[in-house]
């Protein structure tokens, strides 16, 4: 029995094929705020549902997530002894760069850069990084203090 | 120890995993990262239910007796079943004490609560008297006190004013190291204290009727690790203080079993007869032993033993059990082994009379005799108490049967580094070790298959092994003798023609005609070394001398497959050399297992036992 093709179609064997898998990220808001016309708590898609994971990873310490002793970027017990240009930074870079890798699959680390402000007893980092399998470059710029 | 209820459905990642599967929808995606806020959000969840099912799971543990682990919880659960879990005890030792005072009274009192203190591991520890003890002088002016008990502990006091009967009072005494045989409760009339115008009450244990006009207490250990005092209702169960009354609790606070071991006893102060302010230096005129007896709290896998059982026997000695797990209860403190069994069962069977033969703790101190007397006296007061018919309790002492092993085993060289002697000494400890852990209490029994694999694993060089048993007897050539007072004395039967009776717990072999079925160790008789065996063929027994097998005495006895070794009329010299008991070794009629009835208890005898390892090659 023969097999035939609608109009549409043509000739497939003459024809480039195209697939591609659309995926999405999406993550609820932390901050649990309401959207005012829903009601609902809002949403964080793709590069910024990254971001808030990042975030997340960089604000975490060691043993707070539960059986999960490991996770966290540590950083809290880093921030008593700052100086510019120190061992410090080079630290917070690593430690940064090391959990990240490990716990954020979706993210591709460009460059790190640490300053620390002594003074205020705070270090500023600036995290260049790609979203996996898409072009895009997404820049964090976050401060990182102690509260006490 | 008791199998805990499992918490596998508890577990964070499982829980976490089927939370993520119940969620997952198109409205969300990130469950899978770690670091999404839905993951936070799911371990939130997750902790708190593996938190409360952990919750869960403990507090049903902590429900039964079989499973708790917190030893509150099984107080709590042995209150309940009417067990009075053990408080610390307080140790004690026996003195005679003497004072020398030629112008003193005719009688000169030793005051209750006069003190001593002894030092033990660098802790020092106060003892003193409790009651009064009076003495008579001596021609010489000599006051000696006999027998003196003298407890470690101090004592404390505690009053209570009752309050109306519709609080249903419970009096706390908030002293974790109380003793709780050492307690007194007096109930006063009235708020203030006078001394003649109380009503002693008495532990609800000790006491076996009750009625609306019995005066009894109930004192437990609380959940926090003090003591709650309890009286009856004031009708049935008992009468109880109304308000108004001042409840007086006199105990001793104790160290436990901290203070057991003091040798060297210092005395507080002199003492002085009433009629003088003179004072004289008290002396010791002997100190029986260094202190004993005295206990820490109930251990909680303790509890967990003894409570059902004590639940079963009802606070009632009527079965054999009861006799062993009462008693053990009462004196836990100084009874290492016990074993109880009605008269019916002995080989010659005595109705109407509980044996029981125990094993004390103090047996290798000095005067162990005397201080078993006085635990003896103490258990049959108990079993006057308890005891729900007119049953005699007869001490008997343990007897111990020794097993002899002849062991050969055959071994591969190339599979061990060891030499044959390293070897078979691999292969003693072996046996050693089975005998250590299992035998050596009452009605533990001697199997020789768990030996032989015990042998076996002992190394892997050993292919196979095999073994030869004989139990033996060491017959003592004396006999105990006990006088009206209870009172007991060895008395030596050497040249002396005297019958034994001994019975091992395995039939014996039948008699052949190749080697002796019977035969003890040597001893001296007429001067000479001898020995006794069984004719070969037959049961008689024989006295024959060790060098030329010559007969001594042609009848010494026989033996029977019942297990009973009978000596008639038996009179030897002496021991050998080195020895003071006279071995009496028997082949048993089925060597695979030996279980020791009554008051015997299996050893091992290593110096009669040997080790031999056979080389084979493979």
């Amino acid at each position: 029995m023969a097999k035939l093709l609608s109009t549409e179609d043509g000739n497939l064997a003459s024809k480039t094929l195209v697939s591609s898998t659309n995926k999405t990220y999406s993550d609820v808001d932390l901050s649990f705020e309401l959207n005012s016309t829903t009601g609902d708590i809002y949403r964080k898609k793709d590069a910024s549902a990254v971001q808030q994971a990042i975030k997340n990873i960089m604000l975490t310490n060691r043993f707070e997530k539960p059986f999960q002793p490991d996770f966290g970027g540590n950083l809290q017990a880093l921030l008593f002894d700052l100086s510019k240009g120190s061992e410090t930074e080079y630290e917070i870079r690593n430690q940064i760069k090391n959990t990240i890798e490990r716990y954020e699959p979706r993210c591709s680390i460009e460059k790190i850069e640490i300053f620390a402000l002594p003074e205020t007893h705070s270090v500023n980092i600036k995290l260049k990084y790609s979203i996996v399998g898409t072009n895009k470059l997404v820049t964090l710029s976050t401060n990182v203090s102690r509260l006490r | 120890m008791a199998t805990t209820i499992r918490s596998t459905g508890l577990d964070f990642q499982a829980i976490k995993n089927n939370l993520k599967t119940f969620l997952q929808q198109d409205e969300f995606a990130d469950y899978n990262f770690e670091a999404s806020g839905l993951s936070n959000i799911l371990d939130v969840l997750a902790y708190n239910t593996h938190y409360n099912g952990l919750i869960a799971n403990f507090a049903l543990n902590e429900s039964y007796i079989s499973t708790a682990q917190l030893r509150q919880s099984l107080v709590g659960l042995a209150n309940s079943i009417g067990y009075i879990v053990d408080s610390k005890q307080s140790s004690y030792f026996i003195a005679d004490i003497s004072i020398t005072d030629v112008d003193g009274p005719l009688l000169y009192t030793l005051p209750s609560g006069y003190k001593f203190t002894t030092t033990v591991d660098d802790g020092t520890y106060t003892f003193q008297t409790l009651q009064s003890y009076t003495a008579e002088k001596s021609p010489s002016g000599v006051y000696t006190w006999e027998n003196v008990t003298i407890y470690e502990g101090t004592k404390k006091t505690k009053s209570f004013i009752a309050t109306s009967e519709a609080d249903e009072d419970i009096y706390i005494i908030p002293d974790e190291s109380l003793d709780i045989n050492s307690v007194t409760v007096r109930v006063y009339s009235s708020a203030s204290q006078s001394s003649d115008d109380f009503t002693t009450y008495t532990k609800l244990s000790d006491i076996s009727s009750l009625d609306e006009n019995t005066t009894a207490y109930v004192l437990r250990e609380a959940p926090n690790g003090f003591f709650e005092l309890t009286f009856g209702n004031g009708s049935a169960i008992g009468n109880r203080p109304i308000a108004g009354n001042r409840v007086v609790v006199e105990y001793l606070s104790v160290s436990g079993s901290k203070a057991n071991g003091g040798r060297t006893f210092t005395e507080s102060g002199d003492l002085s007869p009433l009629e003088t302010s003179e004072s004289f230096p008290i002396s010791f005129v002997s100190v029986t032993a260094q202190s004993l007896g005295g206990s820490d709290k109930e251990k909680i896998e303790s509890i967990r033993k003894n409570a059902p059982f004590l639940y079963a026997a009802q606070n009632r000695m009527v079965t054999a059990a009861d006799y062993t797990s009462l008693i053990t209860k009462k004196f836990d403190s100084v009874i290492d082994k016990i074993q109880c069994w009605g008269g019916e069962d002995n080989p010659d069977p005595d109705f109407g009379k509980v044996y029981a033969s125990i094993v004390f703790k103090f047996e290798d101190q000095a005067n162990a005799e005397e201080l078993k007397r006085l635990e003896q006296n103490k258990i049959r007061q108990l079993v006057d108490e308890l005891g729900i018919s007119s049953f005699d309790i007869v001490f008997t002492e343990p007897e111990r049967i020794y097993i002899e092993v002849d062991c050969s085993f055959q071994y591969n060289p190339k599979q061990t580094v060891l030499t044959l002697p390293g070897l078979q000494g691999v292969v003693k400890k072996a046996i050693s070790d089975y005998f250590a852990t299992e035998t050596g209490d009452f009605g533990e029994s001697f199997r020789k298959s768990n030996l032989l694999t015990d042998i076996d694993e002992s190394n892997s060089a050993v292919l196979s092994s095999r073994a030869d048993i004989k139990m033996q007897y060491r017959l003592e050539i004396s006999q105990v003798s006990t006088n009206e007072l209870g009172e007991t004395a060895t008395v030596s039967r050497f040249n002396t023609p005297t019958d034994y009776l001994i019975s091992f717990p395995q039939e014996l072999k039948e008699t052949n005609s190749e080697a002796p079925v019977v035969i003890s160790g040597s001893f001296i008789y007429n001067n000479r070394t001898a020995r006794i065996q069984n004719k070969l063929g037959e049961y008689t027994l024989q006295v024959v001398y060790v060098d030329d097998l010559s007969v001594a005495v042609d009848n010494v006895g026989d033996y029977n497959t019942n297990g009973i070794v009978n000596l008639v009329g038996f009179e030897p010299q002496n021991y050998s050399t080195g020895t003071n008991y006279i071995r009496i070794t028997a082949k048993p009629g089925n060597e695979s297992t030996i279980t020791p009835s009554r008051n015997l208890i299996l050893e091992y005898d290593q110096q009669t036992s040997s080790v031999l390892g056979i080389k084979v090659s493979e």
